[in-house]
């Protein structure tokens, strides 16, 4: 086997590298203009929903220089929604959401794309928990319970740096919102975040 | 005059100097392989300083992303990430079309695969794309993995493979599964290595195989005990020696391609087999809990009772292939090795079945087989011509004899006379096995040297550490 220490270049006419390396340009550009490409279709869809936030563990809140958002739909209870009522943990999941109000709210979830009318929209996410019993502090002991946790990948929103503490701690009444694009999948991504209805971030297409 | 130069040069006048008589074909070749030689020395300064460039660089490239990130647009931003790469890549391919400092062309290439990973990262964030995170590293090895195909380069080859390790035991780790996609990587990776005829991507790949391995125990740690692990890790270390011994003899030879199978699985036998002999040496001692540990998934006595037959009847399967397409009869050593695996199973089975019983007698006859192994191992490395081997040897004994005396004279001595005669055995021992081991590799040189002489090639033979005899 070669014992040149992987520096020399194996090939036998000096005149290919240049297309050889054009091919791995080419192609690793590719790759990064699928992932932009991908994040810019989702940004300019024109379904828009806005999403609240709970405030969380402020140990984990904030770390370096983004912020972890936990939403309101991240934990669903199954009961009250409309859907299916199994679901397996890595299992991909739809998410009917419904406006009330201001924000919108889970209504329903499904294990396959379900058909939607006027009012509702539709976000894909991927069960990472699933919680058939839970301790109960008034009575100590298990109770039964039917909730999953889902992530949506919209959950870590990058910010400049030492200035996601005003997110990271609210103020008493401060509220933390997020409007988010969705495409017709149910694919999400965040296009405003908003700190008591005012936008502080906001993703341009460029 | 350049080395490159000296090279292509002496590389024209060599037929010249054959035809008029003054070198025979042979020496012309020696000449042409110690001129190659001292180019590469060169070389491997030049390359190991550029690496440790290419690392500050791109710690400097992310560190200054990371300062000036706010002050720049997406677009100025997406344009730096994209000129970057590609920059480095057009200027690796500036140096190999010069062929002066191919190191130096291998170094860019590398910035470039670096700058790509970077690239992805920092591309995640300014779109704040928060997927499943070990996809960035899978898709950063995906890219280093084609670029070393399409680059044939060995270095971007071992930093693939160390990429999709990395992928990998953050799916074990993170997610508490075995990770079983990266076997594709794993085969893909192995193809590049034949392929290209791979060196040190070759250990790198193997290393990353069985480390990968004790990994996905990991995932698997809730339901079994540490018994359970060390007789699989055993079982496993063997049945890859023995697959890679029936493929050797099974394909033989004939062409450069199975040359070049030849010595991958030559490597991958001496790794697995270092894989085993730590296992069956962690199996000798006595007090390792297995077989009793029941969860609500699994049931470890019952997978023993069913995984431990399946292992040996597959083992000796593979050795029935090999000794079949064996040239001759078996020598001594060969067959002492077949009975003392069918006494490692016999042992591994009794010790599932009746474990209470016999755990003592187990751990006895696991001693012995470990001191049967050095033999043997010293045997076949004399006729083997394996360096590999008689070093494995004298390292089990050395670190089997030192455990024995602190198991059994721990508690029976005092301690300060432990501690005294301990370190006499360490020194006095010591100097007497290295002794006995330059001795045996003496012989091993010798024999190896007459044998060489004879090659009907002409060709020398070397031996690697952890290696075969190979063409050079």
């Amino acid at each position: 086997m070669s014992h040149s220490w992987g520096m020399h270049l194996m090939f036998k006419n000096t005149h290919s590298v240049l297309p050889a390396i054009l091919l791995v340009i080419v192609l690793q550009s590719c790759l990064l203009i699928v992932m932009i490409a991908n994040r810019q279709a989702i940004l300019s869809s024109d379904s828009l929903v806005i999403l609240e936030t709970q405030p969380i563990d402020p140990r984990s809140l904030f770390r370096g220089d983004y912020v972890r958002l936990n939403y309101h739909i991240n934990n669903l209870k199954l009961k009250p929604l409309a859907g299916d009522k199994s679901f397996k943990v890595n299992e991909l999941i739809y998410v009917v959401l419904q406006q009330k109000d201001k924000y919108w709210q889970a209504s329903a979830v499904y294990s396959e794309m379900p058909d939607l009318n006027e009012k509702q929209a539709i976000i894909q996410g991927i069960v990472i928990q699933v919680n058939n019993k839970k301790w109960d502090w008034s009575n100590p002991g298990f109770i039964k319970a039917h909730s999953i946790k889902v992530s949506y990948g919209i959950e870590n929103y990058f910010v400049p740096e030492g200035e996601g503490l005003k997110l990271e701690r609210p103020k008493e009444g401060d509220k933390v919102t997020l409007e988010i694009a969705l495409d017709k999948k149910g694919h999400a991504a965040i296009k405003t975040l908003l700190l008591n209805g005012k936008a502080q971030y906001q993703e341009s297409l460029f | 005059m350049n080395s490159n130069t000296f090279y292509k040069q002496l590389e024209k006048k060599l037929p010249y100097w054959q035809a008029q008589g003054w070198l025979d074909h042979y020496a012309a070749q020696e000449i042409l392989q110690d001129t190659q030689a001292s180019i590469q020395k060169s070389h491997k300064l030049s390359f190991i300083l550029g690496i440790m460039g290419v690392l500050l660089l791109a710690a400097g490239a992310i560190s200054f992303f990371a300062a000036n990130w706010q002050g720049m647009s997406k677009l100025v931003k997406l344009s730096l990430l994209f000129s970057s790469m590609t920059g480095s890549y057009l200027i690796s391919a500036r140096f190999f079309y010069q062929q002066r400092h191919p190191a130096l062309g291998q170094v860019f290439l590398l910035l470039g695969v670096l700058l790509f990973g970077n690239n992805i990262m920092l591309i995640a964030q300014i779109y704040h794309i928060d997927s499943h995170y070990p996809n960035g590293i899978l898709l950063w090895a995906i890219g280093a993995l084609t670029t070393a195909y399409i680059m044939r380069s060995e270095t971007v080859l071992i930093l693939a493979i160390l990429l999709s390790l990395l992928w990998s035991s953050m799916e074990i780790f993170a997610f508490r599964q075995i990770h079983w996609p990266w076997i594709i990587f794993c085969l893909l990776s192995v193809w590049l290595v034949i392929k290209y005829h791979f060196y040190i991507a070759a250990h790198v790949m193997i290393l990353s195989l069985f480390l990968w391995l004790l990994f996905s125990a990991y995932s698997l740690s809730y339901y079994f005990s540490g018994g359970f692990f060390v007789q699989i890790y055993l079982l496993s270390g063997l049945l890859i020696f023995t697959l890679a011994g029936t493929l050797k003899s099974v394909m033989g030879r004939s062409s450069q391609n199975r040359q070049n199978w030849h010595n991958f699985l030559n490597i991958l036998s001496c790794y697995a087999l270092l894989f085993t002999v730590i296992f069956l040496y962690i199996l000798s001692f006595p007090g390792l809990e297995t077989g009793s540990y029941k969860s609500s998934v699994f049931n470890e006595q019952r997978i023993l009772e069913l995984t431990i037959p399946a292992f040996a009847f597959v083992i000796s399967g593979l050795f029935i292939v090999q000794i079949r397409h064996k040239e001759g009869s078996l020598a001594l050593y060969q067959k002492a090795g077949i009975v003392g695996l069918l006494v490692l199973f016999s042992t591994l089975l009794l010790k599932v079945f009746f474990y209470q019983e016999l755990h003592t007698i187990s751990v006895l006859i696991i001693n012995i087989l470990i001191l049967s192994l050095v033999i043997g191992l010293i045997a076949a490395g004399l006729a083997e011509y394996k360096q590999f081997y008689i070093n494995l040897a004298f390292l089990l004994f050395t670190i089997t004899l030192f455990s024995r005396y602190f198991d059994t004279f721990w508690s029976l001595m005092n301690h300060s006379l432990f501690f005294v005669l301990g370190g006499m055995i360490l020194i006095f021992g010591g100097y007497w096995l290295e002794k006995k081991r330059r001795q045996v590799s003496e012989q091993l040189v010798l024999s190896q040297s007459s044998s060489s002489s004879s090659y009907s090639s002409g060709k020398p033979v070397y031996v690697t550490q952890l290696g075969d005899a190979s063409d050079v």
